[in-house]
This record gives C-alpha cells, sequence and structure tokens, in this order.
C-alpha cells in the first residue's frame, strides 16, 4: 500500500507539476539545506503513516523562490495528493479579505478610522452586552457602544463581533447569551454556506449586541465577513468578483475561487476526520459540534449566494504562495504592484491590538495585523523564527507563514478535522522550515 | 482713518470667518464623535417576521406599514426598528421599557403582561404546511399533535414548544427563510406558517397546506405603560388606528400588501 502509494505521489508530482510548470530551484541556491528540509518529509510522512493526517501539500519558499513543494499521501480515498491539489483554505480567506480592503484605502475610497455604520447604517447605535451580577432578576442588560465599530476593529478584531464557535473555545455565560442572540437571529459562522447574501447575513449581525466594547478585547469572530460586504457596498461589485479582478487575476492565482469551476471539482481535497491516534475517516457528512457546523462538502457547490470574507476561498499552495510572496515583497509580485510598501508595513509590521494578545491559535507574544497574527519576540511557547513574522492558518487545517527577514514563505495545507490537534504539527512544520535555513 | 480701516478690516475678518468656520473646522477641528450626541429616538422594536415585518418588504411590510401610518396621523414619533432576534425584542420591553414593540405572540410573562397594551392590528390564519415531495401520499390532519410525532418540526427560537416536544416531536429552530429552505431541502417534515407566508414563498409549489386552520394569530402593536409616553401613546394609536380604517387607509395599505382585504 505504501508502495502504491509512493508510486502514486511521484506521478502526481510529475503530472502536477507538468500542469502548473512551476519552477523550483535548488534549496541551496537560495540559502536552504536540501538535507533539512527532508526532516519535513520525514515529518509529515509519519504523520500519514500514524494515520493522523490522509495528506499534505508543503511549500517552502526563500527569495522569492519554491525550494521545496511536496505533495504527500493522499487527497481522497483514491486520489493521490498532488501539488496541485485545491484545498478549502477557509480563514486563510482573511488575509485576502484584509488586503481587499486596503485597496480601497489606497484609493482613498475608506479610512480605517471610518465607523462602519458610514457605509451600513445598520451598525448605527449598537449595543454591547454587560452580564449582571448573580442573582439578579434578568441576567443581562445592553449598553450603548462607547464608540462605532471602526473597519480598523473589523481588521484587528476588535469589534466584539464573535464566532459562533467561541463557545466552545473560551465558554462563559456572557459568551453564551450573545451566541444565543446569533443562533436567533440565524446567524452562523459561515464554513457552512448559508442559501443567502452576506449583506442580508450582516445586517442581521449588526442589530444583535457586541460582546465587548469596540477596542477593549480581541475577539477573533465574524468581523471579517463584515468587511466582505463592506466591499461590495464601498465598490458597487460582488465581493468574489472584486477579489477575483483585484487581487487573483493580478497574482495569476488561477485557482483561486469562492465557488469552484465544475472542471477543477475534480481536483478538490477530501477532508477526514482523525482522533490523531490512528482512526482516520473521510467525512462524506456535516461535522457538527456544539455550535461549530463544518460542510466539507460545501466546496463541492458551484456556485452560490454566500460569499464569506472569512471563510469562502478555496486554493492551491502555489496561490497561496503566490499571494503571500506579493506580502513579502511588499505589496508587489513579477513586475504588479497590488499595494505600496508602506500600507504592507502598516498591516504586517505594526502591533494594531495594544496589550491584548492574539493567542488563539499561537501564544503570548503574538500580537495581531491586518489581517495576520504578528510574532512580537521569541520568548513564548510559539516561535516561528523571527519578529515580524506573520501568519495566520484555516479551520480544515491549513497554515502559512511568513517571515520578512529570512524571506522565507512556509505553507502547509491539509484537510483534516478537529482543527485543534493541528498545533503541534503546525509548530513543527515552521520550526523545521526556519531550522532549513543554511546560510 | 487708521481706527475706521482696522474696524473695516475686523468687520470683514469676522465675516470671512464666520463663512469659513463651519467648512474648516470639519477639515482641522477636534474630532468630535457622534457618539457624544444624545439620541432622542423614541424606538418601537418589531420582530422579524416576513412578509408582515421585514426589511425585505415594501416599507418593512404590512403592520410596519400600518403602524407607520397611525404614528404619522396621530403626531407620536418614534422609528420602528426591526430585530432579527424575538428575545431581543422581549429584552427592550421588559427591561429597557421602551415605548411600544411590534409583532404577534410575545409569550410575555406575569410581570410584562402588567405593563402591556395590547393593540391587534391584523387577525391571519395559520397553517401546517409540508413538502408535497417528502409526503407524496399527503398529511392528514384533524387536530392531534400526536400525528406528527417522531417528526421533525420548525419554528422560531422565542416560540412556545412544551406542546411539540410533549407529542414526541423534534422541534428545529431557525429564521423563516432558512426554516422553508429546510422543508424545501426535505430536512423538516411540516411547519407552522401563515396563509401569506404560503402564497409569497412557494415558489417551487411544493408547500402544501393541510386543513383546516391551526388557529388565529393577532399581530399588533404592545405599548408599555411603565414608559412616560405608554399610556398617552397606547391611546392616541388606539384612535388613530380606528380613523384610518374608517378613512379606507388601513384597507389599502393591506391591499397593497397582502392583495386582499
Amino acid at each position: 500500500m505504501q508502495k502504491l502509494t509512493g508510486i502514486l505521489s511521484v506521478l502526481a508530482i510529475f503530472c502536477s507539476q507538468m500542469v502548473l510548470s512551476i519552477e523550483l530551484v535548488k534549496p541551496e541556491i537560495v540559502g536552504l539545506s536540501t538535507q533539512r528540509l527532508k526532516r519535513l518529509d520525514t515529518l509529515i510522512n509519519q504523520h500519514i503513516s500514524d494515520n493522523k493526517i490522509a495528506g499534505a501539500v508543503t511549500l517552502i519558499a526563500r527569495k522569492g523562490k519554491i525550494a521545496y513543494l511536496q505533495p504527500s499521501g493522499m487527497a481522497d480515498t483514491d486520489k493521490p495528493m498532488r501539488a496541485d491539489t485545491i484545498f478549502r483554505i477557509v480563514s486563510m480567506t482573511k488575509p485576502i479579505t484584509s488586503v481587499a480592503v486596503m485597496l480601497l484605502y489606497e484609493q482613498g475610497k475608506l479610512l480605517l478610522s471610518d465607523p462602519v455604520s458610514k457605509y451600513i447604517p445598520e451598525f448605527k447605535g449598537q449595543k454591547v452586552i454587560e452580564m449582571l451580577p448573580k442573582g439578579s432578576q434578568f441576567p443581562y442588560k445592553l449598553v450603548p457602544v462607547k464608540r462605532d465599530v471602526t473597519i480598523h476593529d473589523l481588521l484587528t478584531h476588535q469589534s466584539g463581533i464573535l464566532y459562533l464557535a467561541s463557545t466552545g473555545w473560551f465558554p462563559n455565560p456572557k459568551r453564551e447569551q450573545v451566541v444565543s442572540f446569533y443562533r436567533d437571529a440565524g446567524i452562523t459562522d459561515g464554513f457552512c454556506r448559508p442559501d443567502e447574501s452576506i449583506g442580508d447575513m450582516v445586517k442581521r449581525l449588526a442589530k444583535l449586541p457586541l460582546y465587548s466594547q469596540p477596542g477593549e478585547a480581541w475577539e477573533y469572530g465574524l468581523s471579517v465577513d463584515v468587511l466582505g460586504y463592506l466591499i461590495e457596498v464601498i465598490s458597487g461589485q460582488k465581493f468574489d468578483n472584486f477579489v477575483k479582478t483585484n487581487i487573483f487575476e493580478p497574482l495569476k492565482m488561477q485557482d483561486s475561487h469562492f465557488y469552484l469551476p465544475k472542471n477543477k471539482l475534480s481536483r478538490l481535497s477530501a477532508d477526514w476526520n482523525s482522533d490523531w491516534k490512528g482512526s482516520l475517516k473521510r467525512v462524506n457528512a456535516p461535522l457538527i459540534d456544539g455550535d461549530l457546523a463544518l460542510c466539507p462538502s460545501d466546496g463541492e457547490q458551484t456556485s452560490g449566494k454566500y460569499l464569506s470574507g472569512g471563510a469562502s476561498v478555496l486554493s492551491t499552495a502555489y496561490d497561496y504562495f503566490r499571494f503571500a510572496q506579493m506580502l513579502l515583497n511588499q505589496g508587489k509580485l513579477d513586475g504588479t504592484r497590488l499595494l505600496s510598501r508602506k500600507t504592507v508595513e502598516l498591516m504586517t509590521a505594526t502591533n494594531h491590538i495594544g496589550h491584548h494578545d492574539a493567542e488563539l491559535l499561537h501564544s503570548k507574544g503574538w500580537k495581531f495585523g491586518l489581517g495576520f497574527a504578528i510574532q512580537q519576540d521569541r520568548q513564548h511557547n510559539v516561535d516561528s523564527g523571527d519578529k515580524g513574522v506573520f501568519e495566520w492558518a484555516g479551520y480544515y487545517s491549513t497554515r502559512f507563514s511568513v517571515n520578512p527577514t529570512e524571506e522565507t514563505v512556509t505553507i502547509f495545507l491539509s484537510q483534516t478535522s478537529p482543527f485543534g490537534a493541528h498545533f503541534g504539527l503546525w509548530d513543527s512544520i515552521t520550526a523545521l522550515s526556519t531550522s532549513a535555513i543554511a546560510d | 482713518m487708521f481706527t475706521l480701516g482696522l474696524k473695516k478690516i475686523i468687520y470683514w475678518l469676522t465675516l470671512l470667518n464666520v463663512g469659513l468656520i463651519s467648512t474648516q473646522s470639519v477639515a482641522t477641528g477636534p474630532r468630535v464623535a457622534p457618539s457624544l450626541f444624545t439620541d432622542n429616538t423614541e424606538y418601537i422594536y418589531g420582530m422579524d417576521f416576513p412578509p408582515y415585518i421585514s426589511h425585505d418588504e415594501i416599507e418593512n411590510g404590512v403592520i410596519a406599514d400600518i403602524v407607520n401610518a397611525v404614528l404619522k396621523k396621530e403626531n407620536i414619533s418614534a422609528d420602528i426598528m426591526i430585530l432579527p432576534s424575538k428575545n431581543m425584542v422581549k429584552y427592550y420591553f421588559s427591561e429597557e421599557n421602551v415605548l411600544a414593540v411590534i409583532g404577534y405572540n410575545f409569550d410575555f410573562n406575569k410581570a410584562n403582561k402588567t405593563k402591556a397594551d395590547f393593540i391587534p392590528i391584523l387577525s391571519v390564519d395559520e397553517f401546517y404546511i409540508y413538502n408535497s415531495q417528502r409526503f407524496p401520499e399527503g398529511l392528514h390532519w384533524e387536530g392531534n399533535l400526536s400525528i406528527f410525532s417522531g417528526m421533525h418540526y420548525g419554528t422560531y427560537k422565542g416560540n412556545n414548544v412544551s406542546t411539540y416536544k410533549e407529542a414526541g416531536i423534534i422541534v428545529k429552530y431557525g429564521r423563516l427563510k432558512s426554516l422553508l429552505t429546510q422543508l424545501e431541502l426535505q430536512k423538516l417534515d411540516f411547519m407552522r406558517v401563515t396563509a401569506e407566508t404560503i402564497n409569497r414563498f412557494n415558489e417551487n409549489n411544493t408547500m402544501v397546506r393541510l386543513e383546516p386552520s391551526i388557529g388565529t394569530i393577532l399581530l399588533g402593536v404592545v405599548f408599555n405603560n411603565q414608559h412616560p409616553k405608554g399610556i398617552e401613546s397606547a391611546k392616541k394609536f388606539k384612535a388613530g388606528l380606528q380613523k384610518i380604517k374608517e378613512n379606507g387607509l388601513f384597507e389599502a395599505l393591506v391591499k397593497k400588501h397582502l392583495g386582499h382585504e
């Protein structure tokens, strides 16, 4: 079986690189060690043979050149992983949406300090929930916002808007109360695509109480979905169309879509449920865990209304490399300038959340920029190699990491649930990627 | 001469300043947060209930349109704010003593009932519906919920479902449109809707309504007698509603939205 997988994998690399014609360089040319990069093969293959994950595509680039692109294992029960396998990148959509917002910022169409209500009036006069002491006649009260939610709040997850799934991550009565309003109002996290437009969802969300005063807490949530709709309002274009014409096409991200075209469905990876102890099953139905609902089969939809700025994009390792490399190049790729150097500096080189920590995927020592977590020091548990490394991840187990100091891009794409089991593997991949630097 | 000249200069500078301050202060003055200004608007909170109360409908639906017509006629100053959560509407009535709320079946507790002055506006019949593709042989409703035992029933969060649960029915919650989609996709077996809902949303003609009607619901406005203007506004609203019924406006609004009287 392992032999067959090996042969299929070799064939897959050959076929996919024929299709993609991706230029790979010898690692040593860009200051990486071939021998050390092989440790990644060992790590990932071990996870595959232990039945923790079915497969993955891993990409390491340095100085703008791809030195390692390795499909491993299976994309589906009958399909080996290929370099051009398409993945549900889910929350790795968020940096793309953030770039889309910054494009409008550079066109003078918005300011980060603008209240969202300037463009989406439903955000005017929002309320914030405050829990009352135990024994009170009523459990909570709603108080007015001290100031309106701004675009900056949305980009940095400081709006007070939650994910429903957060009741599972950080349960508390206040969060439960806010999420119960979300449930009443038919708000979902968007990982299962609802049959409505993003605008319909956002307008309802705006009427519901915030978890915290704008700017007073870092709470990962639906903020970037709001940005997706904001882009529609400001640009006058459908969100997917805006991203396609302003990001995917200029960056030649030919396999990145909100809804896959029919002819690419065969390249979509299956999703797998792993207990991380050797039981690995293909997911054939929605995965429901409390308020978390994942619908891998939604990735097979070729059309639909819902365009989530926080979760809808499907992409490949190569395409996401092009996006990440554009950021690493301070806004430019292959002669095409998407963003100015100063804007990328604003997004990636600055802590935008003050004394809060962005600990959801990382540890203390990680802050948040405009769309990414940013490493602030090297003294905490999660080290991606340098201060200033920026990265984010996706719910089906995808992660990217950009190290501006060493000029590296690391991308790992898998499709394995549950998400929480992957932190160790991800952290090991960034550690091995960093330690492959040999100049 | 000098003194006069100076006075003239001061005069013209003053005039110039008056003209300039309003524009310049916007560009260079202190940033004044809108939140510093008090919002004096009275709100009437409405529960989203298409096609009667909804942002997706013309004039926010027939109930909102009628309420606005009466408010205008009686010079009651209030804006309708439609909320996507029934529990939030109840919160505003119960805890913030807002002027009024609009909707139906509020299921108020005892304390809220004592401060509620309900003014009915429209009475509509409700029916159970099912998807004919799910049940090609049809379902038969004779007034006893037990025939639906084991089936999936869709309703809104905040509605009383105890009788359904007692009858062994599995309750699923959602918004009207999402419930109708689930019924279409055969993920729900039946739900309870008004005749107008069927007329409006039965695009694929798959929804079948079960006769006889389950009953009638009263859509209306509830004034809050704990609000400083609650009692007076309720009185004026009743009078205004009567006036628009007498002058034909009420009938015209119902016809405009629902296509019948």
